[in-house]
């Protein structure tokens, strides 16, 4: 039988979607050929972190495919499969670009790179160092966020290192810390195929970590028992699948969480073997307490006292609160809707209380996951400690010992690094715009689209007297209007690096053609600029980033993060492994803190479980009491708005939209508006909308529909024209400095 | 034209009247009904036109959602940019 090209490609596409569901698939033209080689790598979108095979043809990247051996099992959705135009987008920056009377001209790399070096040494020459800082993605490589960290702070002593992952995940760092000593979750996306309750809270599973709702929707259908609950006061399409789904008024999620866990032990629920072993109790003044105190606590959180405050019946509260429990394996899965609040550490904290109250914690399908936005922003940013307050694997740089501990690894002399920590985010931000910060370095994000309450913040960026130097893809991304200097990087599979994703796991991203034009690895970049700005040549000896791979192992294995077994070569063999690995025959480790799973409990514990993070080896209930957002709605601002992500648009859409499909499917931004509102507004369908908050107004079109609760509006963020963030609010979480872009008052009418 | 390769993900109780829908789709080729939840589908279409396909896909009863596990737009890079 003779196979026409076109057949050829379509039996490739068929044998695709066999492998990912496991099926033997045997047609004799199913073999690749439109395809000289594979490269492996990691899905350059969302946190999930999917296995990705890239096929290259003629030296060119032709198509994308998920990796069978990854925990995506060959899995992709549609953004991860599109990858490929953004490569050759006609918008990639592929010359140095300086900005002379006004407009960005062309420069070579030598020009750039010494006015870049003069600025920077002139601001520390004239401010000291706290005058120049890094801002950082978790869309760098792991191997990028660990270079510009020490190039700043060991380099150049300053601590103003910080990144896109303080607007998206610094809540569930505090709260993982808080309660378990330690971040990161100790669970993995195994959990998932495992739980018999899925307690989805602040989380649009469906089209913010696709492939992770298909894990959840499969694991639904392969059991009938297995419940899913989704508490989201949008009824998202992850809302679809639930077996309830909770509506509550927007930012009454600790008020909830708490009477969950009255309802608990109310109902003798509780694990009282496990949490009388393995748990203290602690209110916000760190004072220890005991289970009766906590009882009392919470008799302020009775299901009646809830519904008043959160608008969720009581015999609903006290119907999840059972499922919870009552399950024999509970996993949540929760991510900005948590995160991005006033007191997100607090809702983080209240999690995890319900999976110590049950013990649902450390077994198979139980366990509090969170999930990130970015690819990189837990094994990049939050391993390698690339914020201000931070030292690599969870040290923290106002711990003396700790600092002592990396000054030794990085040959410095003893306490020599600054003890103080930097700016966090919005506040390195706010002294752009004061002009105590001269001169700031940012890498592979996009800030003039992503901060909260935008136009305070670009303000400063527009500056004369402020440098701000880009390393960016794209000529239209937001960012690049106000930098003075923009350096092409290479992209995704131009260069070799580690991602880490959600679960711990870290996967090389393989180098599988040659960026275009001047491009050049921001590894090598960043080595340059070091050299440059007159660091210190000994402290980055580095050729490529595998030599920096190799100087984080050794820096991660005095510490409980430890994977020291992770090798380069391991790395380019498996499609990732997940810390604690300590060495180079260890399997890697799927659920933290449990004697003979963790490497780090020795086998002879006398616990089953221990809690190393915490000296006394007990994580932490805490009394977190109720509290509202930041700005609520009043008589003036009546409406709540909030934004997230759409199924086909990642982050501020520099890539997405890029690409001809995506880009169709949600043009532009609009606004979602509930049914019962809409009629009472006279605004149908289409309809142009006024959205006015306390900082900025804009117009969008109306999308009609039951998805917001009565009260609420929904915009996404993707949309470079239609910025929301201008009316987005910049109040932030104490704990973890976090800006609660989910709730801010908003005016609504027709326009 | 670009090609993609698709399971759709569907209720049980949905699944053959999820396939005998999408066959009769132009541009559709289905590969049979997986492990009672999986229909392995082949889209050939426009590019202009794949999302309205797979939307129309999305839409139908009991479908939970779609996987993309193949796009291929090698035809796509030698040819024009649509912006």
């Amino acid at each position: 039988m003779k196979i026409t090209r076109r057949e050829f490609i379509k039996c490739t596409a068929a044998s695709s979607a066999f492998m990912a569901i496991g099926v033997p698939f045997s047609f004799a033209a199913a073999k690749d050929k439109n395809v000289d080689h594979w490269v492996k790598g990691v899905c350059r979108f969302c946190g999930t972190g999917c296995g990705v095979m890239v096929g290259v043809k003629d030296k060119k990247v032709v198509t994308v495919k998920g990796d069978p051996n990854n925990h995506n099992a060959g899995f992709l959705c549609l953004k991860g499969a599109l990858m490929t135009p953004i490569i050759y987008s006609k918008d990639r920056v592929t010359e140095p670009l300086i900005r002379k009377n006004g407009k960005l001209v062309p420069a070579s790399w030598n020009e750039a790179m010494d006015l870049v070096a003069s600025k920077f040494k002139d601001a520390i020459k004239k401010d000291g160092p706290t005058a120049v800082g890094y801002y950082g993605s978790g869309q760098a490589l792991t191997e990028e966020t660990y270079l510009a960290s020490k190039i700043f702070k060991a380099g150049l002593n300053s601590n103003n290192v910080e990144g896109n992952p303080r607007l998206c995940m610094a809540s569930a760092v505090g709260g993982y810390v808080t309660t378990f000593g330690k971040d990161e979750p100790c669970g993995t996306y195994d959990d998932i195929d495992a739980a018999t309750c899925l307690f989805i809270i602040g989380s649009n599973t469906s089209e913010c970590h696709p492939i992770l709702f298909k894990r959840i929707a499969a694991r639904k259908q392969s059991d009938p028992n297995v419940k899913v609950i989704v508490v989201d006061p949008r009824k998202t399409n992850t809302a679809r699948i639930a077996d309830v789904h909770v509506a509550f008024k927007p930012g009454t999620d600790l008020a909830l969480l708490n009477s969950m866990a009255y309802v608990i032990i109310q109902e003798e629920l509780d694990n009282y073997r496990f949490h009388s072993k393995y748990v203290s109790f602690m209110d916000n003044k760190k004072n220890k307490l005991t289970f009766k105190d906590y009882q009392k606590f919470l008799e302020d959180y009775t299901p009646e006292k809830a519904e008043k405050i959160t608008g969720v019946p009581a015999a609903t509260i006290e119907k999840i609160a059972k499922i919870f429990a009552e399950s024999s394996a509970t996993t949540s899965l929760w991510c900005m809707g948590i995160n991005q609040r006033i007191r997100g550490v607090w809702a983080n904290n209240l999690i995890s209380n319900l999976h110590l109250l049950t013990g649902h914690i450390g077994k198979p399908g139980a366990t509090p996951f969170s999930l990130t936005g970015q690819p990189n922003a837990c094994g990049g940013v939050r391993d390698t400690g690339g914020l201000a307050h931070l030292l690599p694997a969870g040290r923290l740089i106002k711990k003396k010992s700790h600092r002592n501990e990396v000054e030794k690894l990085w040959g410095l002399p003893q306490d020599s690094l600054n003890p103080k920590p930097g700016y966090h985010t919005m506040a390195m931000w706010s002294a752009l715009a004061e002009g105590k910060l001269k001169a700031l370095l940012v890498l592979c994000t996009n800030p003039a689209h992503s901060l909260p309450n935008l136009n305070k913040y670009v303000n400063g960026m527009k500056r004369k007297d402020t440098f701000i130097a880009l390393i960016e893809l794209f000529k239209d991304a937001e960012t690049v209007k106000y930098a003075d200097v923009v350096l092409p990087p290479a992209y995704w599979c131009e260069r070799e690096g580690v991602y880490g994703c959600s679960e711990r796991r870290y996967a090389l991203v393989e180098k599988a053609i040659d960026p275009p034009g001047q491009c050049k690895p921001a590894v090598d970049i960043l080595i340059d600029f070091a050299k440059r700005v007159g660091v210190d040549p000994k402290l980055v000896p580095y050729k490529n980033s595998a030599d920096i791979w190799d100087e984080w192992r050794a820096v991660g294995r005095p510490t409980t993060y430890n994977f020291w077994g992770i090798t380069r070569e391991r790395l380019r063999k498996e499609s990732g492994i997940k810390w604690p690995c300590p060495t180079e025959d260890h399997p890697g480790t799927d659920i933290r803190y449990v004697r003979g799973k963790d490497p780090n409990i020795p086998k002879d514990h006398p616990n089953k479980y221990h809690f190393y993070g915490k000296p006394d080896g007990k994580a932490v209930i805490w009394f977190r009491p109720y509290k509202a957002a930041a700005e609520e709605p009043d008589a003036q601002y009546p409406f709540v708005l909030t934004t997230g992500r759409v199924i086909d648009h990642w982050h501020t859409g520099t890539m997405t939209m890029k690409v001809p499909e995506l880009r169709r499917s949600f043009p532009k931004a609009y606004v979602e508006v509930n049914k019962k509102d809409a009629k009472k507004m006279d605004i149908q369908n289409g309809d142009n909308v006024l959205l006015e908050t306390r900082r900025d107004k804009m117009v969008f079109q109306a999308r009609v529909s039951d998805v917001c609760r009565p009260g609420l509006v929904f915009v996404p963020w993707f949309d470079a024209n239609l910025l929301i963030n201008k009316l987005t609010y910049d109040a932030i979480d104490p704990g973890s400095k976090q800006p609660e872009f989910k709730i801010c008052a908003v005016k609504v009418s027709k326009a | 034209m670009a090609i993609a390769g698709l399971l759709v993900h569907t209720l049980k109780e949905n699944l053959e009247d999820v396939e005998r829908q999408i066959r009769s789709m132009p541009g559709m080729t289905t590969y049979g009904i997986h492990q009672d939840q999986y229909v392995v589908v082949v889209v050939e279409a426009p590019s202009d036109q794949m999302e309205t396909q797979v939307d129309r896909i999305n839409n139908l009863e009991g479908v939970l959602t779609i996987y993309t596990t193949y796009v291929t737009v090698e035809d796509e890079l030698s040819g024009t940019d649509d912006r």
